[in-house]
């Protein structure tokens, strides 16, 4: 951010004011939480890939603290801390600082990408497309009441990547390296043989399964004879030191190891198969039957597009209109975090996304909780939608002309203190004279400021005013 | 030149050397086989001098506090592990690695995980497995004292979802005791890790360590003296090291001229030195045509360069230990201080 001062203050001040209240019509309770967390909570949200944005330090007590980059992983925490307390659905809202370290945008501007402010809301304990449906059209309504025009919304939703990948029997690791592609593949399969490197590179992919003892073991048996054959095998050694693996989780593991099929094609086919749904881009009503049919050639569950098309079906026509909103199959919104409904917003003038949200039921588990929640949120950046929608602060919120008070003389100083007093009673702005200025000074400085009106006091409590 | 001045008008030098652990004997030996034999007036004081180095003062620290010790102002020099240098500095400027192979202490940082996890051989498998827990609402806990390395190592690799466990006690017993899953740890043999039935990973190596030498160069840049005697004692080291895999061969050869003899010898480039035999002329009584040959061979192609010599007609073939090989000038010292300093301290002295 930048220094913000007398209007810039205002502008941003007054557009929180209405979206706080938006955000207050739809139920969403305020919630804030400190500035800075253990590092913890947003590595295991994230995994490692926001740590290089993280502003992190030890403090003296030698923990690892961080400023938070965003609200959804303390408000989770906040949820887990207080979950006897809270009734579910809860929906709350929050505004304010959040850190993020941005080396390119460093390099360009000392004081860019660090500190901005964000705005948003986030929706815990409901699963049901009506809940999808009030995120979006709150994140629709926030643009609305910002006076935003000509903004985009792009739309996904990952389990409907999620279930053209899952007849694949991908490992994990492969399965969230190619969702972490899908934006590469956007415009096509060309950068496959790329990606298929850079998979070998990280080895996800690339050796035959071990020629080692234990595939010759099972040479020739089916699933459940080689799965007898390895679980004795395992049992003959000692099994106290298996951490958090029952035997037959290794077992299953590893006999999906080395029965897998060559992983270098299925990443392959996946990457294929993923790229024909990341070119479905457009307005819903034009590429909806497209994006079924990609999910039909490829034998796919298809309950995810339906949900989808349930929910856009939802939408006010109004809203759908001012912008645009399109479906984007493309969109991944980070690795591996978002479940359901994805969406990002951007701007002709804005570099980057203005924000965005989605669902992101396995947040509660990855944090330390028992179980999955069903929750969704949103977040803009404040500050752009203020630098972006231009409106001048509203004139209630303008600085009401003001009265500079002058004492006449040292002698008239408490008299002066107690005229000033009796008009902030009044209801009036009212500055005092402090710079040692009198008559004429006084008034032009007055005048510079802006000030409506000068009264001065004499010391036997005789009051002149003078309009500026 | 006060600021690098002690109380009788010498500049100094701090010089930090482990007291315990594995790399305090060798550090002595090798600070004696670099001519800078350490001299410790009593057993129980800890704090030493270099007689070849006059200036130099030696205080004895806890290994692991070396790094913290230097880059604290504590001490201009000082010997680690490369490990614990890396994990534990926070300024590069004030923990510089001058001499990054001291060729001792050698050890390297892995992965471990138990045996009975037949499915687990690679990295690759750890990283599948650390996203089949996630699935499943559990994180790997890997047990450590190398924090750091360990999370940037996995973080460059994709490997996200984890946890450290507390590192207290034995880190080997860790998966047994049940409050970790995995561990990091320092091996040099491997032999621990197996007794503890725990097994390696392929491409699992964090880091490969050995000792190192460190500076803090800032405070160096502000010391003059100091620095010229931190330039003497990074050159006797790098000198020793450079020296360390060659023998001197010397042998009287007979042949009809120099030239002769020399061409003999170069026919095989690998066994003739550094940058060719120096051939001299030896003056005898009864016959003229003998020449005493020098020259440097790798320690590995001693015997073959011995045969050789004698294929040559060599004879009385004497083989030396080198104790120093000078280069032109002090990589080490340059890459840290650059041209600059590098003239200000030819110009000073």
């Amino acid at each position: 951010m930048s220094d913000l001062t007398g209007e810039s203050y205002l502008k941003r001040n007054e557009l929180q004011l209405r979206l706080t209240s938006l955000l207050d019509s739809y139920g969403y309770r305020s919630l804030d939480t400190p500035l800075l967390e253990p590092t913890e909570l947003f590595l295991r949200k994230s995994g490692g890939e926001l740590a290089s944005q993280l502003f992190s330090f030890t403090d003296p007590a030698t923990r690892a603290v961080s400023l938070r980059p965003e609200f959804t992983a303390p408000a989770m925490r906040h949820y887990l801390e207080n979950s006897g307390e809270i009734e579910l659905p809860a929906r709350w809202q929050y505004c304010g600082p959040v850190f993020r370290f941005d080396g390119a945008a460093l390099r360009e501007s000392a004081n860019a990408g660090s500190q901005f402010t964000q705005i948003g809301g986030e929706l815990l304990g409901a699963s049901s497309v009506m809940a999808d449906a009030e995120l979006l059209d709150l994140a629709l309504a926030t643009l609305d009441v910002s006076g935003l025009r000509d903004w985009t919304l792009r739309l996904a939703d990952l389990n409907i990547l999620n279930s053209l990948l899952d007849p694949l029997g991908l490992s994990e690791r492969a399965r969230a390296f190619v969702v972490q592609n899908v934006p590469l593949l956007r415009n096509g399969p060309t950068p496959i043989p790329q990606i298929v490197d850079d998979a070998q590179r990280l080895h996800i992919v690339g050796r035959a399964p071990d020629d080692d003892y234990l595939s010759q073991a099972v040479q020739g048996l089916d699933d459940d004879e080689a799965r007898h054959v390895l679980l004795g095998v395992l049992r003959s050694n000692p099994l106290d030191q298996l951490g958090q693996r029952r035997p037959e989780e290794v077992v299953e593991r590893l006999l999906r190891k080395i029965r897998r099929p060559d992983a270098e094609d299925s990443l392959r086919l996946a990457l294929e198969t993923a790229s024909e749904l990341a070119q479905v881009q457009g307005e819903p009503s034009s590429v909806l039957a497209g994006a079924f049919d990609v999910l039909r050639n490829a034998g796919a569950d298809a309950s995810a597009m339906g949900r989808l098309e349930q929910t856009i079906g939802m939408l006010p026509e109004r809203r759908a209109a001012t912008g645009r909103i399109v479906l984007d199959f493309g969109l991944v919104r980070g690795l591996a975090y978002y479940n359901g409904i994805i969406f990002e917003v951007s701007h002709s003038s804005w570099p980057g996304p203005l924000g965005g949200g989605g669902r992101y039921d396995g947040l509660a588990r990855d944090l330390g909780g028992s179980h999955r929640l069903p929750a969704l949120g949103f977040a803009y950046s404040l500050d752009a939608l203020v630098e972006l929608t231009g409106a001048g602060a509203s004139d209630s919120l303008r600085q009401v002309a003001g009265i500079l008070v002058v004492a006449a003389s040292d002698g008239a100083n408490a008299a002066a203190l107690e005229a000033a007093r009796e008009l902030r009673q009044r209801g009036e702005t009212v500055e005092m004279e402090v710079a040692g200025l009198t008559g004429d000074e006084a008034m032009a400085s007055a005048a510079r400021r802006g000030l409506a009106r000068m009264i001065v006091v004499g010391a036997d409590g005789l009051v002149t005013a003078h309009d500026v | 030149m006060s600021d690098s001045e002690s109380s009788n008008g010498q500049p100094s030098l701090r010089l930090l050397l482990p007291s315990d652990g594995d790399l305090h004997q060798p550090t002595l030996d090798f600070m004696r086989g670099c001519g800078l034999t350490v001299r410790r007036p009593n057993a129980r004081r800890y704090t030493a001098s270099v007689p070849a180095l006059r200036g130099v003062e030696v205080l004895f620290q806890r290994t692991a506090d070396i790094t913290a010790k230097v880059e604290e102002g504590s001490a201009e020099l000082g010997i680690t592990g490369m490990d614990r240098l890396l994990e534990y500095r926070e300024d590069e400027r004030r923990a510089a690695v001058m001499v990054d192979n001291l060729g001792y202490g050698r050890c390297d940082l892995v992965l471990a995980v138990p045996d009975a996890w037949l499915d687990v051989t690679s990295l690759a498998d750890l990283a599948d497995l650390a996203l089949e827990f996630r699935q499943e609402g559990k994180q790997l806990r890997i047990a450590t004292k190398y924090p750091r390395l360990l999370s940037s190592f996995l973080y460059d690799r994709g490997i996200n979802y984890f946890t450290l466990a507390p590192a207290s006690g034995t880190l080997e017993a860790a998966p047994v005791a049940g409050y970790a899953d995995l561990i990091a740890d320092l091996t040099a043999t491997g032999a621990t890790l197996r007794e503890n039935r725990l097994k390696t990973l392929e491409e699992g190596t964090i880091l490969s360590s050995q000792a190192c030498l460190l500076a803090n160069a800032e405070l160096l840049a502000a010391l003059p003296g100091a620095r010229e005697l931190a330039r003497s004692l990074t050159e006797m080291m790098e000198a020793h090291l450079r020296a360390e895999p060659y023998y001197r061969l010397s042998a009287n050869v007979q042949g009809p001229s120099a030239d002769a003899v020399s061409a003999m010898i170069l026919a095989r480039p690998a066994l003739a030195g550094l940058r060719g035999p120096t051939v001299a002329r030896v003056y005898n009584i009864e016959e003229q045509d003998w020449f005493s040959v020098s020259l440097l061979v790798k320690k590995d192609l001693l015997l073959e360069a011995v045969d050789h010599l004698r294929s040559c007609g060599a004879e009385d073939v004497a083989a030396s230990q080198l104790s120093y090989l000078f280069d032109s000038h002090s990589h080490s010292f340059e890459a840290l201080f650059g041209t600059l300093f590098a003239e200000s301290s030819t110009t000073q002295t």
